[in-house]
């Protein structure tokens, strides 16, 4: 346990400063966009007035402005598309990164005197640590800009929103900050799995290179299947509609479940016996 | 003592291994000599657990390979095994962290016989000077076995010296140590026994001494029998 | 110490046949204590395995001895001291004989030889 804490404080440590980098970036972005989306709505509803309406009659229109106009703009969603990328791209880094040339620390941490699953787990907790960070740091961006907004655009033309009314609203943030805790055990349940079948797909590649990659690729559809296999089954043999919504969700977890067992045991199986540096 | 009993490794087609056996005592240095691609270095790994085998087996006093193993198991490869944007104590802090045997005295007796500054950042040293620290990481802890990968490969002369003084010093003292070597002249006279590959499996297995006594040949007049029959 | 090592003599011989040289000469005297074998291993660069069956080797010969939990030292025996010089002499005659004799000089003209270039050699 120690040992494990101590590899997830390195792999964590070790992508540290590129988080914090990305982080500042993504801020930045988003307060210029807020700035500039603010400033759009300040320029259109001074053009109106100018064109002779009266600033009352842009309030009974209900043309409002608030952070919801600010979702689903490239400012705030390219960002968050750019750090889900990020992070998808790091699934993979972050065990090939120790695998390249000039650096070996794979042999390092494969020579360890500890369970090589602790080797595993660290680096899917690292990532699920970074997917945490930047989550929390986007709740936190989204109150400062809805501040900054509010410094921008007069108060009468402004409507409050809720952080969660934000993160609705947007076709992205709606499923990284869900506004139920089932959806978000749901999302980031669900998003763990991915990433122990992606690794799992990776250490086949690892352990038989060319063949591996193609057995990964193979490994990936089968957890794909294995996961929806309860609903087709049902669709196949036509019993679907006798059950719930609620319970073809459950069916479906629990299979899920089982792919995210599977996939923990052939990395386990795959690290001990038949990895190769 | 470790043991290496009818080892059998392919790539793809390609059986590198075919049946490898030796053994290496504690006390003792043992050099695994062969032309490139032999398989000296994948018996290592094979030995450490860091590619699998496809038959035979390996002990190490007497069982097979284990996580506990490695406190008593080390290995210096020829690249460098940690993270080259650590400083020297950085990384020695690593090793402190994760190994039971690591030995912090040793570790600064070789700082000082190696001339090492451990607050330079490792991606910054020399060729000779990083193979100075990929020794001094893997020989500060009280590993009962000392595996070494071309020790002297790239180095410049000076350090080569200094890495074969560490053969004779107490730094090695007792330990098993098993060295994979083109170098051959550095260390003819340091080690003790040889175990000689060719196409796949071991050609002949001797000790350097008994060779010169019995038959009044030295290591390379053996190899020279295998290469050039 | 400079040591020339040949790669296909033992190396334990070539420490005993060193430790003589250097008592013939004197370098190495009556009762001096010697390195132990790791030292000695690390001074030459030879393994520290070859190093221990030189000196038992030197023990059995009675050219040291090693009192429990002291460092070993050149016997005091001078028969033995001086029986070394004698061997080495005698050795590298017999040698030198052995490739002379093919060529069949006289002995008096080699002894003129050996004369003359010995004293050179000296200068």
């Amino acid at each position: 346990m120690k040992r494990y804490l101590k590899l997830v404080n390195l792999e964590v440590s070790r992508v540290a400063k590129v988080l914090l980098g990305g982080l500042a970036a993504v801020f930045i972005i988003q307060m210029i966009g807020v700035w500039i989306t603010a400033n759009q709505y300040m320029k259109n509803a001074n053009e109106v007035i100018m064109g002779g309406a009266s600033a009352q009659s842009i309030l009974d229109g209900n043309y409002y402005m608030s952070m919801l106009s600010f979702s689903n703009t490239i400012y705030l969603s390219g960002p968050v598309a750019l750090c889900a990328g990020a992070v998808f791209f790091y699934i993979f880094l972050i065990w090939y990164r120790d695998w390249n040339g000039k650096n070996t620390f794979i042999y390092r941490l494969l020579m360890l005197p500890t369970a090589r699953l602790s080797v595993y787990f660290s680096k899917a907790t690292a990532l699920m640590i970074l997917i945490f960070t930047m989550v929390a740091a986007q709740i936190a961006f989204l109150k400062i800009e809805s501040s900054f907004m509010d410094l921008l655009v007069p108060t009468e033309y402004i409507m409050e929103t809720t952080v969660p009314q934000i993160a609705n609203h947007d076709f992205i943030l709606r499923y990284v900050i869900p506004s139920t805790f089932t959806e978000f055990i749901l999302y980031y349940g669900g998003g763990f799995i991915i990433l122990t079948v992606l690794f799992s797909a990776i250490l086949m590649e690892r352990s038989f290179k060319w063949k591996g990659l193609l057995l990964g690729l193979l490994y990936i559809a089968a957890a794909v299947l294995l996961s929806l296999s309860p609903i087709l089954v049902l669709v196949v043999l036509d019993y679907a509609d006798y059950f719930y919504e609620s319970e073809l969700l459950y069916m479906f977890i629990a299979s899920s479940v089982i792919t995210g067992a599977l996939s923990v045991w052939v990395s386990h199986y795959l690290l001990n016996k038949k990895v190769t540096v | 003592m470790l043991e290496v009993k009818n080892v059998t490794k392919k790539f793809g087609r390609k059986r590198v291994l075919d049946g490898v056996s030796f053994t290496a005592n504690k006390g003792e240095i043992t050099c695994l000599i062969g032309i490139n691609g032999v398989g000296k270095t994948t018996i290592m790994k094979a030995i450490l657990g860091l590619t699998p085998i496809n038959g035979g087996e390996i002990l190490i006093d007497g069982e097979k390979l284990t996580k506990s193993t490695y406190e008593k198991l080390t290995f210096i490869p020829d690249a460098l095994a940690m993270l080259p944007n650590l400083t020297i104590m950085q990384a020695m802090d690593f090793m402190a962290d994760f190994y039971d045997s690591w030995n912090q005295d040793r570790a600064d007796e070789l700082l000082q016989f190696f001339k090492l500054n451990e607050e330079d950042r490792i991606s910054t040293l020399s060729k000779g000077n990083t193979a100075k620290v990929n020794l001094l990481l893997g020989l500060a802890q009280d590993a009962d076995y000392v595996l070494m990968d071309e020790p002297f490969s790239g180095i410049d002369i000076f350090s080569r010296e200094q890495i074969a003084n560490v053969f004779t010093s107490h730094l090695i003292e007792d330990r098993g140590v098993i060295i994979t070597t083109h170098e051959i002249n550095d260390i003819e006279h340091l080690i003790d026994k040889v175990v000689v590959l060719n196409n796949g499996s071991v050609y002949k297995e001797f000790n350097a001494e008994d060779m010169r006594i019995n038959e009044g040949k030295s290591v390379v007049d053996v190899l020279r029998e295998v290469y050039i029959p | 110490m400079s040591f020339l090592i040949n790669n296909r003599e033992p190396v334990y011989l070539q420490v005993v046949r060193y430790f003589k040289e250097q008592i013939a000469t004197g370098e190495l005297t009556a009762g001096q204590e010697i390195p132990s074998r790791r030292e000695l291993a690390s001074l030459l660069k030879i393994n520290p395995n070859t190093a221990q069956k030189a000196y038992k080797e030197m023990e059995e010969h009675g050219l040291i001895y090693t009192e429990r939990n002291f460092p070993s030292r050149i016997t005091t025996d001078k028969k033995v001291l001086n029986g070394v010089r004698e061997e080495l002499i005698q050795e590298a005659v017999n040698a030198f004989i052995q490739a002379i004799k093919p060529i069949q000089v006289p002995v008096d003209e080699l002894v003129d030889i050996v004369k003359k270039n010995y004293q050179t050699e000296k200068k």
